[in-house]
Order: structure tokens, then C-alpha cells, then sequence
């Protein structure tokens, strides 16, 4: 069998020594971004599905009038999928006239097109997923209405001029949207009665939503036709414009995985480098032979490429085999949060993984490989004759192509890629620079040291050029590993934080004055701990510094929010998660019109201190002057403000109070029933679904981070055992002839121990320090996260290193010191 | 009568047959030897006659199927590996056909090598002296590939006068040069010899360079013939 016997000739050449080390450094290249990419597509595409759920849709139209005709047509020529929904304040009565805000819903079948509904047959009873919209002639409610009308399941109630049986509890709706403290509850119907509703008058405050789905292209291209036409009042929504909880962690995921798929690529690609030095200068003797009997430079250099091919290809399939084992342990841990089928693994992270083999391949390989056409044939007599080693800028030029190449690919964002770029070389620059004082340092201190060590500790100042570019490349091995497990490990310990144990799980809102003190009471003797609660008020900004204004007197991006009503809250201290960034708090006891404004809404409203804001709260008009702007972590979960006032300027304003707590299944039983009943007024808001979700959506990215970590520390390993091999021929030779001329065997174990545990040591102690300053950096400026210091990486890192490289050395170079030197004298 | 640095009795050497098809191979064969302090033994014959393999056994770089090597009046059957690197450590220098020179070491440094596991002080100094010796003081920094053959075999001899040995083995110390070089190392070579004053065994073919021995012995499939 020819073919048989050809494909096993070329995989065993290409598995042959150093070619081992190449193949698994390519295989671990490809298994990172094949991986993350089937992440990415598969999983990733599920997870951005899952913040599509917060819109219901791709992409989300919203206008206070009915779709454009223009854009209606446009829509179904792009043959997008989408539904329409109205929503808008409303009025419910139950038979004995009670009343209460609520906010309608009118949807029509395919609701929701994305994310989900969930609902109850019975109160309080267990929800269950629903395909289904509400049948003409009945309502689904939200509990706190029921609470609210002392309704039950199956009682009329009536919105407008519909009067019909509430027949389904809404527990979830995942394109809710909205802070949680605005919204009355919610009343849900079907799109057919809704002119028997007779809801839409003059004046009504109704939403057309207009939720999409469809082929992404096509998404696009609507968006930058309505970016293009002139439809005021339409605006478009994308994920990025949902929840920013959910869109942080997504984004962290996505950029951790990016980079750390990246920072293994540069690791793959450095071992790589180290090890195909290596292959070629085996390869040397054969090529000398076969010029000397008449083979051509082409020849001798399409032998090798022909070797560097079966190994690209091994690298290729056993990455995509990894990768996909990667992204279907990733997925398995996830399937509990997909009811739905994970769409198949496409072409993509396949084309994509064997491009980045043979761009590594090339980028870091080309300049040694290039080398073997350049071997004397005079070899053949002389053995030391060898090529001359690829020019410095050839390597290094070629290996920064590569690695531009493969950023800008996986960054498609040219100054970004830049970035990165720039660091890499300059952690580069440093660790060569390092390398080259640690081995004029060794020069030094070798001779003070006992002898077995001393061999070592010389031998790292003799290695020279190739010992330079070994620690170099040992120390980015480490400094990617160390840092990705100190990036990622504080990344996922951020997650955690976002949802500590202790996450309100229940927020009372409208709790009148009279109430607050009591219900601050309950709740404090059912926690057994001590509850804040809250004053708020609403209100919208009319004038800035005495001017009337309209958010069109805004920049784009403050016009939400200064058109919206604000909840305002006053303090006479200052709240520990609340961090002053200009100006400052107020003093207490002092009288003054003051507000203390979120410094991002500051920033985007272009207002600073100074500034006053007049703010119509009820119909009364308060004036307030800015005297200090506050950092708010929006993603802890708590009531957050935009803006707080001095008490002095709440006083007289229709105040209610609110306040959050996490309340157990059996704290819940009844108290909080037992609190509405007491103060009808008083609205739950119960977000235990919510919560339940987001965790679930932050595991995923946790477990994809993890798994990733697992590669990167591979790709590691596999560069410090290929900077280990690359050297193992001389360090046998060395060996060998320190046994010949009268060193013991625990003399020569020293001397390889001592070298490489000295290397370890020295490249851990420099990727330790480069790692955990970088390590800062990139958790500010890339992930937005602040990094806890840490010692750990600075212990980790060198001893981890000194022992890790000592032992591969060891196993590496054992040969020499357990055989008769007769023998190794032989081989030489 | 000088004393002995080396006795050989009854050396013989077997290897099992390549694929452990038929009997084993016979490489040396009740070999007997001595060398006393200072003197210079050539062993001579023809390729394949066992020279290297007696040699490696003479040094201890191999152990014998049968018989007893003495060096310095120890019994090298009676250690092991490490101890008979130890016997040799600072008092066995090497010279070999190929020189092994590490490739990735100046000159001055694969001279080094041996001071340091002797455990010399000032090893640099004595490395340059050395070199000083052989006519290399100007090539101390160079690395072996950028010396012809014959500069190599300089530096092999400084690294194996170095140390000032007792017992100095070499084997064919002239067999990669050409005539003209291979006459100037054996000059050096006896040159350091007689003011070290140690003893020398001498593997080679080249008779010329046998005659300048003491004593020649002549070896023949494994077999020491006679004393020539």
C-alpha cells in the first residue's frame, strides 16, 4: 500500500525529535483560536443570543408613532423576521373599581422572537417557559397587580374598554428591559383586541416596537439605510444597547478570549521558533551529504519544507481535533442554559485554525528553514561548518509580520492590534535585554559557586546568542502564562463579586413616608441585619443654569437619559460603594441647594461642577447646584442614583422611600405578602428569575475563560520543553566530556540542575514582574477591572520555573550522566 | 624501576551480535598490558583491530567483558562509574581524532573546562597559558568553527596539558590532518609530553608516529600480537 506507507513515512519524519515540539506547539496555536472561535460562533453566538433576549430580537425598533411605511417595506425585502409590539401606561380596575398604573403590552403571535416568556398557571406557583401569546379576550398579569387590585386568577379585570379574565401569572419576560424601579406592572393582550380597546386617543404615550431577526448581513444593511434616512423619533437598538451587566461580562469574555488565544499563538509560535533552530541545524548533515552527491539548493530546501508541510498538517488536525473538544466541554457546561440546540461548528474556526499554523509556521520558521539551502557542502568534511544563522532583523521581521497579521485578523481593529503589538515587542525587548545582563551576571558569580553548580551557572553566560533567544523565549512563555492566569483569575473572581451571595434578591418601591420606618423594621428583624432604605423622588431636568432645555440641547448620547424622569434620592452622607471623583460632599447639618451628580452623565450631559440643574418634580421646580460628581458601580445590583440632593433641597417634595434586600425562600414566605397587604401601596419587585439568569450567563464566560487558561498554560509548557530540547545535543555533548575528563555523575546532575533551575528561576522572577505590572494594565485599560496585587505570581512564577525548567532539563539530559562515557564518546 | 600508572590483565571485550542473531561479537581479546610512569606506549594496527576499544577500557570510559584494568594502583573493576571519573579527574588528560571541542565555546573556554572540574584556580589564567603553549594565545576567542583542523587539535592538547596530567590517552591525535599539520601536533605533542613528563598511550596506524613511542605494540583482531 503506497499511499499507506507514505502517509506513515511523512508522519513518523514529521514526529521525529524536535518535530514532536513543533507539531504540538502548532496543534496548541490551532486548538486556541479554532477553540475560541467555535466558542465564539457556537457558544458566544448563543450567549449574544441570550442579550438578543433582552431586546427580544437582533435588533430592535422603537418610535412613539407606527413604523414607517418606507421601513416596513424595506424590511421585508431584506426578508427580515420580525414582529410589532405597542406598549404604553395604562389604568387597571378590578370589579370594586380599585385602580392601578399598569404597563400594557400588546403582542402578536411569534412573540417574543428571541429570549423568553415565562409564566404560572397558578400565584406563586412554579413558572414554566411559554411559546405562546395571550388568546383574544384574556389577560396574563404580573403578580404585584393581583397584589395590588386584590385580584386572583380567573377575576375580570378591566383596561380601557376591554374587561376580561386574567388567565396566566407573568413571571419572566426577558425583553423587559428598563430600570426595574420605573416600571408598573405589567398587563399583557393580544394584538386583536386592541381596537376594542379603544386605548389609543389622542395624547396616549404608546411604544411601537418592532423586534427583528434575521440574516446579519441584512441586519446590517438596515441599519445603515435608517442611519442614512431621516426618520425622527426611530431609533435602532443593538445587544450593545442592552443590560449592562450582561454586555460587560460578554465583552470581557470575548476580549479575554481574543487575547488569550493570541498570547498562545506568540507562545506557540516562539516554541516553534526555539524548535525548528533546532530541526534545522539536524537537518544540516543530511543536506551536506546530498549537495556533495549533486542535489540542488531547491532540492535540499523542498525536502525540508516537505518535512515542515506533514507537520503543518499533523499540527492542523490533532488543534482542530483539541479545539473542538475544547468548545464541546465548554458547551456541555453550558447546555443547562440553552433550551435550544447549539447551532452546528461552520467552516469558519476551521479556515481559521489552519490559516494560523501556517502563518506561525511561516512567520517564525521561514528565516531558519530558509537557512538549510545555505549549508557548505564542505560539512560533509567538517562537521562545525554549519549555515550562518538567519539574519537578526529576517527573524525578528518575520515574526513581527506574523504576529501583526494574526492580531489585526483577530482584532480587526488596526490601532488596537498596533497596541498589543508594540507591548509584545516591547516585553520582548526586555526579556532579551534581561537575558543578556543574567548572563553576564553568571559569568560573574559562576566562579564562587561549589562545581557542579558552577558548570551550570557558566554555561548559561557561554550559550551566547542562542541562549539569549532561549531565555527569551522561555520568559514570554511564562510572563503569558502568569499573566493570563492573574488577568483571568481576578476576572472571575470580578464576576463573582458582581454576584456576591448576599445580592438583593427583592426591592420595595413606593413605600410611603409614614411606612418607611416600619417596613425598614420588618425587614431588618426578618434579615437580622441592618436594611437601608431610601428616599426617592422623581424628577426631569428643565433648566441648566437658569435656561429652559429639551434633550435635543444634549450631545446624542445624554438625550435618553435627560428626556427620562430621574429617581432622585437625597443623603446627608455619602454611601461606601459611592467613590467622589471632583469636587466634594457636602458638610452635614449645612443648608444648601446642592446635587451630587454620577460623573458619567456628567461627562456625557458636557455639565460640571458648578452647573445648576433645575429639576420639575411634581410640578414644583427645585434648583441645585453641582458641587461634586460620584463614581456609581452600576453592576453591584443595588438602588443606584444619577443624581442625589442635599436633604435640605428633598424637603417638601412628594417623597416615597425604596430599599433592597435578599430575603431567603422562607423569609419570603408571607412577610413580604404580609408587608403589601399592610401598605397596599407598596410594590415588590421580585427579581430571583433575573438574577438566576445573569449567573448563568456569567458561568459560561468563567468556564470559557478557564478552559482557555488550561491551553494557554500548555502552550507554556510546550515552550519551555522546546527552549529545553533545542539545547539538549550540546548539553549531552557537554555532559559527556565533563564524565570523559573525570566529572562525577552528581556533578554533571548539578551542572544540567543548576543551569536550568538558574534559567527558570531568572526568566520566572522577570515574566513575574513584567506580568503583574502588565497584569494591571490590561485589567484598567482592557477589561475595566481593578486588580487585586498579588504576591502570588512573584512566588509562582520563579520557583514554579527554576523547578519546572530544572526538571525538563534533567529528564532532557539524563542520558548523559547514566551512560558509560565510552559509550556517549561514541556517539559524539 | 618506575612504577606503574597502568596495568592491564587479560582484557577481553564481547558485544552481543546486532539483533541478537548468532554469537556474540569478540572486540578484545585476553589482552595484557602495562605502562610505567613517564613512558610512552604506541598501540598500532590495522582498522578494525580493537585499538579504540582497549583504549576506552585502559581509561575507564568502558567496561571489560573479563579482566582488570589498574590506574595509579587502583583497580578500576573495583568502582564504579563515578569513582573511576574520579581517578581520572585532573590526572587523565584526553587527545581524539575528531578533537571534541564543544562547538559553542571559544577556545579558551573548552580549555577551561577541564581546569574547572579539576578544580584549578585562576582556571582562566592557566586556560591562557595553555593556549600560550600550543601557539593559540591570538585565537583564545574563537570558537571552534572558526579554526582549521589542525587548530583544533591545539587547543584539544592545551586542554589535555592543562591540567598537568599523569597519563595522557590518545587516539589517532593526527588522523584528520594532513601530513605537514599532523607532524607539527605530534611535535607539540611530544614536545608537552616530555616537559609534563607523563605517560602516554598512543592509538594510531600511523607508524611514523609510532616510532616516536618507547614501546609499540601491535594489535590484531582483538588479539595484542607482540611487542614490535
Amino acid at each position: 500500500m503506497p499511499l499507506i506507507d507514505s502517509l506513515r513515512r511523512g508522519v513518523g519524519s514529521a514526529l521525529a525529535a524536535e518535530g514532536r515540539v513543533v507539531v504540538f506547539a502548532l496543534a496548541l496555536a490551532v486548538a486556541a483560536v479554532s477553540g475560541v472561535g467555535f466558542f465564539t460562533e457556537r457558544v458566544g453566538g448563543a450567549l449574544s443570543a441570550r442579550a438578543d433576549d433582552m431586546l427580544g430580537g437582533d435588533l430592535l425598533l422603537r418610535d412613539n408613532h407606527p413604523l414607517p411605511e418606507v421601513v416596513a417595506s424595506e424590511i421585508e425585502t431584506l426578508d427580515l423576521q420580525f414582529v410589532s409590539l405597542l406598549t404604553f401606561p395604562s389604568v387597571a380596575l378590578n370589579a370594586d373599581d380599585d385602580s392601578a398604573l399598569v404597563s400594557v403590552k400588546v403582542v402578536e403571535a411569534g412573540y417574543p422572537l428571541r429570549g423568553e416568556l415565562a409564566t404560572s398557571t397558578a400565584r406563586f406557583g412554579g413558572e414554566s417557559l411559554t411559546g405562546d401569546i395571550p388568546e383574544p379576550g384574556e389577560f396574563w398579569v404580573e403578580e404585584r397587580l393581583l397584589s395590588e387590585l386584590g385580584a386572583e386568577l380567573g377575576d375580570t379585570l378591566y383596561v380601557g374598554s376591554l374587561g376580561f379574565p386574567v388567565t396566566r401569572v407573568i413571571t419572566y419576560e426577558s425583553d423587559r428591559g428598563g430600570s426595574l424601579f420605573q416600571i408598573a406592572p405589567r398587563v399583557m393582550f393580544n394584538r386583536a383586541d386592541l381596537a376594542a380597546a379603544e386605548l389609543l386617543g389622542e395624547g396616549s404615550r404608546v411604544r411601537y416596537t418592532t423586534q427583528l431577526v434575521g440574516d446579519v448581513n441584512a441586519l446590517e444593511t438596515l441599519q445603515e439605510s435608517l442611519s442614512e434616512q431621516a426618520h425622527p423619533g426611530l431609533r435602532v437598538e443593538t445587544v450593545s444597547d442592552a443590560r449592562p451587566q450582561v454586555q460587560n461580562s460578554l465583552d470581557r469574555v470575548g476580549r479575554f478570549l481574543g487575547m488569550a488565544a493570541m498570547l498562545t499563538v506568540l507562545v506557540a509560535g516562539a516554541a516553534v521558533a526555539v524548535s525548528l533552530q533546532e530541526q534545522v541545524a539536524r537537518a544540516s548533515d543530511e543536506a551536506a551529504v546530498r549537495r556533495a552527491f549533486g542535489a540542488t539548493h531547491r532540492e535540499v530546501l523542498l525536502r525540508v519544507l516537505r518535512l515542515l508541510g506533514w507537520q503543518a498538517a499533523l499540527g492542523i488536525v490533532i488543534g482542530l481535533v483539541l479545539g473542538l473538544a475544547l468548545q464541546g466541554a465548554i458547551s456541555s457546561v453550558l447546555s443547562f442554559l440553552f433550551t435550544t440546540e447549539l447551532p452546528a461548528p461552520g467552516a469558519g474556526p476551521v479556515i481559521a485554525g489552519a490559516a494560523t499554523a501556517i502563518v506561525t509556521l511561516a512567520g517564525f520558521g521561514l528565516p531558519a528553514v530558509l537557512g538549510i539551502q545555505r549549508v557548505p557542502v564542505m560539512r560533509v568534511l567538517r562537521k562545525e561548518m554549519g549555515a550562518p544563522p538567519p539574519a537578526a532583523w529576517a527573524v525578528i521581521g518575520s515574526a513581527v509580520l506574523a504576529l501583526a497579521v494574526l492580531l489585526l485578523w483577530q482584532a480587526r481593529d488596526v490601532v488596537l492590534a498596533g497596541l498589543v503589538l508594540g507591548a509584545l515587542l516591547g516585553a520582548t525587548a526586555v526579556l532579551y535585554a534581561l537575558a543578556a545582563g543574567l548572563q553576564w551576571l553568571a559569568g560573574r558569580v559562576a566562579g564562587n559557586l561549589r562545581p557542579g553548580w558552577r558548570f551550570g551557572v557558566a554555561a548559561i553566560a557561554r550559550r551566547g546568542a542562542a541562549g539569549r533567544l532561549q531565555l527569551t523565549a522561555t520568559g514570554l512563555g511564562l510572563l503569558s502564562m502568569l499573566l493570563l492566569s492573574t488577568v483571568g483569575t481576578d476576572l472571575l473572581r470580578t464576576w463573582q463579586r458582581e454576584l456576591p451571595a448576599d445580592l438583593p434578591n427583592l426591592f420595595l418601591v413606593n413605600v410611603q413616608t409614614d411606612a418607611a420606618d416600619d417596613v425598614q423594621a420588618r425587614l431588618e428583624e426578618l434579615t437580622g441585619d441592618a436594611v437601608e432604605i431610601y428616599p426617592m423622588t422623581r424628577g426631569r431636568l428643565v433648566a441648566l443654569n437658569g435656561t429652559p432645555v429639551t434633550p435635543e440641547d444634549f450631545p446624542e448620547e445624554a438625550r435618553r437619559t435627560v428626556g427620562r424622569e430621574w429617581n432622585l434620592t437625597s443623603s446627608e452622607t455619602l454611601r461606601a460603594d459611592n467613590i467622589i471623583t471632583a469636587g466634594e460632599w457636602w458638610e452635614p447639618g449645612a443648608q444648601v441647594s446642592e446635587v451630587s451628580l454620577e460623573d458619567e452623565l456628567a461627562v456625557r450631559m458636557g455639565v460640571s461642577l458648578g452647573d445648576t440643574l433645575t429639576l420639575r418634580v411634581a410640578g414644583v421646580d427645585v434648583d441645585a447646584t453641582i458641587t461634586s460628581l460620584r463614581e456609581v458601580d452600576w453592576d453591584n445590583f443595588k438602588p443606584n442614583f444619577f443624581a442625589i440632593l442635599h436633604p435640605s433641597v428633598r424637603e417638601g417634595l412628594a417623597t416615597t422611600f425604596m430599599t433592597s434586600v435578599r430575603l431567603n425562600d422562607n423569609q419570603r414566605d408571607g412577610a413580604v405578602a404580609d408587608i403589601v397587604r399592610d401598605y397596599p401601596g407598596v410594590t415588590a419587585l421580585d427579581v430571583r428569575s433575573l438574577i438566576e439568569r445573569i449567573s448563568g450567563l456569567i458561568d459560561a464566560g468563567a468556564s470559557a475563560v478557564r478552559y482557555t487558561l488550561v491551553l494557554t498554560l500548555l502552550a507554556g509548557a510546550v515552550v519551555l520543553i522546546a527552549g529545553v530540547q533545542a539545547s539538549t545535543a550540546v548539553r549531552v555533548r557537554e555532559s559527556a566530556l565533563q564524565r570523559v575528563l573525570g566529572a562525577s555523575r552528581d556533578e554533571v546532575r548539578w551542572s544540567v540542575l543548576g543551569e536550568f533551575a538558574t534559567l527558570g528561576a531568572a526568566a520566572g522572577i522577570v515574566a513575574a514582574v513584567v506580568a503583574t505590572l502588565a497584569g494591571q494594565l490590561v485589567a484598567r485599560l482592557v477589561f475595566d477591572v481593578t486588580l487585586t496585587p498579588s504576591i502570588w505570581p512573584l512566588i509562582v512564577g520563579p520557583v514554579g520555573s527554576g523547578a519546572g525548567l530544572a526538571l525538563a532539563g534533567w529528564l532532557a539530559a539524563r542520558g548523559a550522566a547514566s551512560q558509560p562515557p565510552g559509550v556517549l564518546l561514541r556517539r559524539l | 624501576m618506575e612504577h606503574t600508572v597502568l596495568q592491564a590483565q587479560s582484557l577481553s571485550k564481547t558485544v552481543a551480535a546486532p539483533h541478537g542473531d548468532g554469537p556474540d561479537l569478540s572486540l578484545l581479546d585476553d589482552v595484557s598490558l602495562s605502562v610505567s610512569a613517564g613512558e610512552a606506549v604506541a598501540v598500532i594496527g590495522p582498522s578494525g583491530a580493537g585499538k579504540s576499544t582497549l583504549l576506552g577500557l585502559l581509561a575507564g570510559l568502558d567496561q571489560s567483558t573479563d579482566g582488570s584494568v589498574e590506574m595509579f594502583g587502583a583497580s578500576l573493576n573495583a568502582l564504579d562509574e563515578d569513582g573511576r571519573a574520579a581517578l581520572r579527574r585532573g590526572r587523565v588528560g584526553f587527545v581524539f581524532q575528531n578533537f571534541q571541542l564543544l562547538p559553542g565555546l571559544s577556545a579558551q573556554e573548552n580549555v577551561k573546562l577541564t581546569l574547572e572540574l579539576a578544580g584549578t584556580a585562576n582556571s582562566d589564567a592557566r586556560a591562557a597559558e595553555a593556549l600560550a603553549a600550543v601557539g593559540l594565545a591570538e585565537r583564545a576567542q574563537h570558537v571552534p568553527a572558526q579554526l582549521s583542523g589542525g587548530e583544533q587539535q591545539r587547543v584539544a592538547l592545551a586542554r589535555a596539558f592543562a591540567v598537568k596530567p599523569q597519563l595522557l590517552f590518545a587516539d589517532e591525535p593526527t588522523g584528520n590532518l594532513d601530513q605537514a599539520t599532523g607532524e607539527t601536533i605530534a611535535d607539540q605533542l611530544f614536545a608537552l609530553r616530555d616537559q609534563s613528563g607523563c605517560a602516554l598511550v598512543l592509538v594510531t596506524h600511523d607508524s611514523t608516529l609510532a616510532a616516536r613511542c618507547d614501546r609499540r605494540l601491535v594489535m590484531r583482531g582483538g588479539r595484542l600480537d607482540a611487542a614490535d
